[in-house]
């Protein structure tokens, strides 16, 4: 389980690389995150929309409401111009904290 | 019979049934009665707990338990305020703003039009107009009143009626060019008159039009 701090901070880079990879809402947001981290990182479901929506106030994404297939309405989230920046600064700043503690702990490192 | 163990069961068994709508409906005031969170903010918590149901009872989960471990994940609404709050504290602002110059231009709009219908000198008499006028104006707050009281202006009705900004710009500006049609009707009014009757309502709608929140839109081929 990360700390609430940790939380914070990697809540930016894992919400705007899923969203790199497609528009999306809360809940498959979430489902994504809980997939992709074999359980280790587990939001509070209700958390990742003030995430979200700060996010969408610092205009690095959109959203929209929209009917699904399904018939049910939601509100999908996708990356704008500057999401698509702020992620590339994220991953660098990222891997530089990746690639120092996997030298200090002797793992191999992952290209930038 | 009355009083035998098999009765008894029964009446448990019936009273202690759940009911998910009761539920879905208490913990919707639950939300409300947070002021911090917007309509929009409680629509997308509400889809939110519908996905998060349908998949624990595709799990295995009752209906019950899948509420409850829904409602639990999303977590606390007093908390979950506080949160929204952080993440956007002019919004809440910008949407109330928006339901209040909503509510100004519809009572301006009705007061044209109930102004152009209870003073037009041939369909009533003179001493009749004031109290026609009077009970026609009082009409609609009380009937907001009455829709409010009992539930039916929610939401996702008034969601429906204005798609999108456009649509509701130029559905209300028509409505006004109408009460203006009723209003003037022979009276030769001049057009700086005209100008100066339309400036304020055309604000009006300018401002709502921009401060509107997003609705829900079509899905794009």
């Amino acid at each position: 389980m990360l700390t609430k701090d940790l939380v914070a901070a990697s809540s930016k880079p894992l919400v705007l690389s899923i969203l790199a990879g497609g528009e999306s809402y809360g809940y498959e947001i979430l489902q994504k995150i809980r997939d992709l981290s074999g359980g280790h990182i587990e939001w509070s479901d209700g958390m990742l929309y003030p995430v979200l929506h700060r996010l969408e106030r610092e205009g690095l994404i959109k959203s929209e409401w929209r009917e699904a297939e399904s018939g049910r309405d939601r509100k999908y989230y996708f990356l704008s111009q500057e999401g698509t920046k702020a992620l590339k600064a994220e991953r660098h700043q990222w891997l530089a904290v990746h690639n120092t503690l996997s030298k200090l702990w002797q793992l191999k490192p992952v290209s930038t | 019979m009355a009083g035998s163990p098999q009765h008894l069961i029964k009446i448990m068994a019936t009273q202690t049934r759940f009911d998910l709508n009761a539920a879905i409906e208490n913990w919707r005031n639950e939300l409300s009665a947070q002021s911090q969170l917007t309509p929009d903010n409680r629509r997308e918590l509400e889809k939110h707990l519908a996905d998060a149901m349908a998949e624990l009872r595709q799990r295995g989960l009752n209906e019950e338990e899948a509420f409850w471990l829904a409602r639990r994940r999303i977590g606390q609404p007093q908390q979950l305020a506080e949160e929204f709050q952080k993440a956007d504290p002019t919004k809440v602002w910008r949407e109330r703003a928006f339901w209040m110059e909503l509510a100004i231009l519809f009572f301006l709009l009705w007061q044209r039009m109930v102004g152009s219908i209870a003073f037009h000198d041939e369909w009533f008499s003179f001493h009749y107009q004031s109290f026609i006028y009077l009970f026609l104006i009082s009409l609609m707050p009380i009937g907001l009143a009455i829709l409010l009281a009992k539930g039916k202006l929610n939401y996702p009705l008034l969601g429906r009626a204005f798609k999108n900004r456009w649509l509701f710009a130029s559905s209300i500006i028509v409505i006004l060019l109408l009460t203006d049609v009723l209003q003037t009707w022979g009276t030769g009014m001049s057009w700086l008159n005209q100008i100066r009757s339309f400036s304020f309502p055309l604000m009006l709608i300018a401002v709502a039009a921009w401060l509107m929140p997003k609705q829900e839109r079509q899905k794009a081929a």
